[in-house]
């Protein structure tokens, strides 16, 4: 475990060495410290609707708003507990090349579930004085899974590419604030969910596993549902297509593992879709 | 430790039931055991800023106790059309934690003193607060709940389908009773002004008219200020100052859609949405007549719209679904069954990680219809999508129980050979005792 980190240091060092203009530097950020804790990383984006020193102040203001369920024990919200952590200067280039073997590695032995960054551009408006309009492609690598797919364990899509607005989405033109551009707390839960609950399911943990799973494949089918188009859309069935085997892997592995108690509530999920539902 | 804060209370009876206002300290808090909602406003939390050390300076918590003092007046004054009501606002030392769950555990428990009774309703509100160069960006949270005879109790909903031997008795239970809103933005001196204006509307005139001679109301956080409510005329309360001095009348809000231009709800429209709980609460507590409930139910669809005409659902799914939850149950009490049956399948596709909402849109679809072996089965479908979601919702357990009781007088419906059916009856039973 210590040789791994020491590797994905030096990786991380590496990345800050080779980085060029246009390039991406991996500066390390620090995840929540503790047992049972888990972070999603909010790195840089790339693109011309912020300045410099914009960046990290919108960083610090996508934590804020993304970690609203910062008090969810106070509010029995079903999200998984996560702490954001803002990265200021960490900017993965925007086809997630940065993410080697190594780097994912040492992101999933420390607890990240997910990292978000993107690019963020402004467009001239439509009618003349109107404002610019703000576009965003964010991308989300779901780091259990990417781990999953170094391993060649699965292919599961770990790098979720999303566009905002969509085409067609009310405020689309109204939208001036870029924290609000891309702060949907929907996807995000739908992301972490994911992420969690396959790394539950790989450490056995079944019934937590399935219903994070199933939770995520909710969300997910809720995205799906609004006008994605190409690779984002494709990128999203495949996801989902993972997450409902994943959670119907944990039913399966649930009913024969002999430690799995008799009357384990997956059991009444045997014999059905795995998160039950319409077809 | 935590500061004991000085007192602010505005207590009153009126025909309509109880008016009252109070400020305590967060280790103490209590509620009024007349008015049938209480709303209690906590401390807003500093999350620290960006440019300086996370431990918030003086200015940083005054903006804080600022915004909850606003806030606390700005729930009392926004409720008090709905009648019987009263409000409290909880103070905790600086950077201290007013845990949420500790104040609970207190206001629940059957018969200590302060604590609520069978019957009332509580709504609680709090936030947290960050600041980035001038500007102040404040989230806000709300929960909410009736308290039963031995505590706090789910709402519920009866649903009853099919016939004779062929029927079930179901239940749902609101997907959520508390929510997290998206942050929003003041500033400084947007918050000074509101401050400013709150204070100047909130005029003690010597007659009910807007064009009567009158005095500011000496607001200030944390400080005694008892009023008692002697009379009311139209939106025209007459306030009388416990500790001696003059009274006069004050305008209570009405509500209408729009807030007032000094109002704290065009900054933070989730207050709004807090109005709009607050009036569902008291719709909830019941004991009204026609006459009083419809404008609270109309005020209460005003607090959602002007909820979501400021925050798009995007960026606040929970709340719109909950907004959906409470418009569907307005219908069903009014025994609209179709049109609630639509609504909270609405709010299941807006709040689609919740297993209550799954539940009682499948519950409330099947409210008054013949059962047959398809709605049954998609029933059953439903219900183990729920608890796929939470595999400990004791209501869900007991609906799939029913159903499995169902099973077994109409084998025909069964998609389960006998045996089976008991295996799976004894799962749900074992559940249902953990």
């Amino acid at each position: 475990m210590q040789m791994k980190w020491m590797n994905a240091c030096l990786s991380l060092s590496g990345y800050l060495l080779l980085a060029g203009p246009a390039a991406s530097a991996m500066v390390d950020c620090q995840p929540a410290q503790g047992a049972g804790r888990f972070s999603v990383f909010l790195s840089e984006p790339a693109g011309a609707a912020l300045t410099p020193a914009q960046l990290k102040p919108f960083l610090q203001r996508l934590q804020f708003e993304l970690d609203r369920n910062r008090d969810g024990r106070w509010i029995n919200a079903p999200s998984t507990d996560v702490t954001f952590v803002a990265c200021p200067g960490r900017t993965p280039s925007l086809d997630g090349q940065d993410f080697d073997e190594t780097l994912v590695d040492g992101l999933h032995t420390r607890g990240v579930l997910l990292e978000v960054w993107g690019s963020l551009d402004a467009e001239p408006g439509a009618a003349a004085g109107a404002p610019p309009q703000l576009r965003a492609q964010m991308n989300y690598l779901l780091v259990p899974m990417q781990f999953a797919a170094n391993l060649r364990e699965a292919d599961p899509a770990p790098l979720q590419r999303l566009r905002y607005p969509e085409a067609g989405a009310a405020h689309a033109a109204s939208v001036q604030d870029p924290v609000q551009l891309i702060a949907r707390p929907l996807d995000i839960d739908a992301f972490v969910a994911a992420a969690f609950g396959y790394k539950l399911l790989r450490s056995r943990s079944y019934e937590l596993a399935h219903a994070n799973l199933c939770r995520a494949d909710s969300l997910l089918e809720a995205i799906a549902l609004r006008p994605l188009t190409g690779r984002s859309k494709t990128e999203l069935a495949t996801l989902r297509a993972f997450v409902l085997a994943s959670a119907g892997r944990a039913v399966r592995e649930a009913l024969a593992d002999a430690a799995y108690p008799k009357t384990g509530v997956l059991r009444l999920q045997a014999g059905v879709k795995p998160c039950a539902g319409e077809d | 430790m935590r500061k004991n804060t000085g007192f602010l209370v505005l207590i009153g009876l009126l025909s309509a039931g109880a008016q009252a206002m109070d400020s305590r300290p967060c280790a103490d808090p209590r509620v009024f055991p007349g008015p049938a909602v209480n709303a209690i406003v906590m401390p807003y939390r500093v999350d620290g800023r960006v440019d300086k050390p996370p431990s918030a300076g003086p200015d940083l918590r005054l903006a804080s106790r600022q915004i909850a003092a606003l806030v606390h007046l700005e729930v009392l004054t926004s409720m008090l059309k709905y009648g019987a009501v009263g409000a409290t606002d909880l103070l905790a030392e600086a950077d201290g934690i007013c845990d949420v769950d500790s104040v609970v555990a207190r206001l629940t428990q059957p018969g200590a003193p302060g604590a609520l009774r069978a019957g009332q309703a509580l709504v609680m509100v709090w936030g947290r607060l960050f600041e980035q160069g001038d500007q102040l960006y404040v989230q806000s949270y709300v929960r909410f709940f009736r308290q039963g005879e031995r505590g706090p109790v789910p709402e519920v909903l009866n649903v009853a389908a099919g016939e004779g031997a062929a029927s079930l008795k179901l239940q749902g239970s609101w997907p959520t009773q508390a929510l997290a809103f998206a942050p929003r933005r003041i500033s400084r001196d947007e918050l000074a002004r509101v401050d400013k204006e709150f204070r100047q509307a909130m005029v003690l005139r010597e007659r009910p008219a807007a064009a009567a001679p009158g005095r500011m109301m000496a607001f200030q956080p944390g400080r005694n200020f008892p009023y008692s409510i002697k009379a009311r005329l139209g939106d025209w309360l007459e306030l009388v100052p416990m500790q001696g001095g003059q009274g006069g009348w004050v305008k209570a809000r009405t509500g209408g859609g729009d807030a007032e231009a000094w109002s704290l709800q065009n900054w933070l429209p989730e207050l709004a949405f807090v109005d709009a709980v607050n009036g569902m609460m008291r719709l909830r507590v019941g004991n009204l007549s026609e006459a009083e409930a419809a404008p609270m139910r109309l005020a209460v669809e005003q607090g959602l719209a002007q909820y979501e005409r400021a925050v798009p659902v995007e960026q606040a799914p929970t709340a719109w679904g909950v907004g959906a939850v409470m418009r569907a149950q307005i219908a069903w009490t009014a025994g609209q069954r179709s049109d609630a049956a639509l609504r909270y399948a609405s709010a299941n596709e807006l709040l689609p990680a919740y297993a209550g909402a799954r539940n009682l849109a499948a519950v409330t679809a099947l409210a008054g219809a013949k059962l047959n072996a398809a709605s049954v089965a998609r029933l059953q479908r439903q219900l183990l999508a729920a608890l796929a979601l939470a595999p400990t919702d004791k209501i869900v357990l007991a609906n799939l129980a029913q159903l499995y009781q169902l099973y077994e007088k109409e084998p025909g419906w069964s998609p389960l050979d006998p045996a089976e059916l008991r295996e799976q009856a004894a799962l749900v039973k074992a559940a249902q005792s953990r």
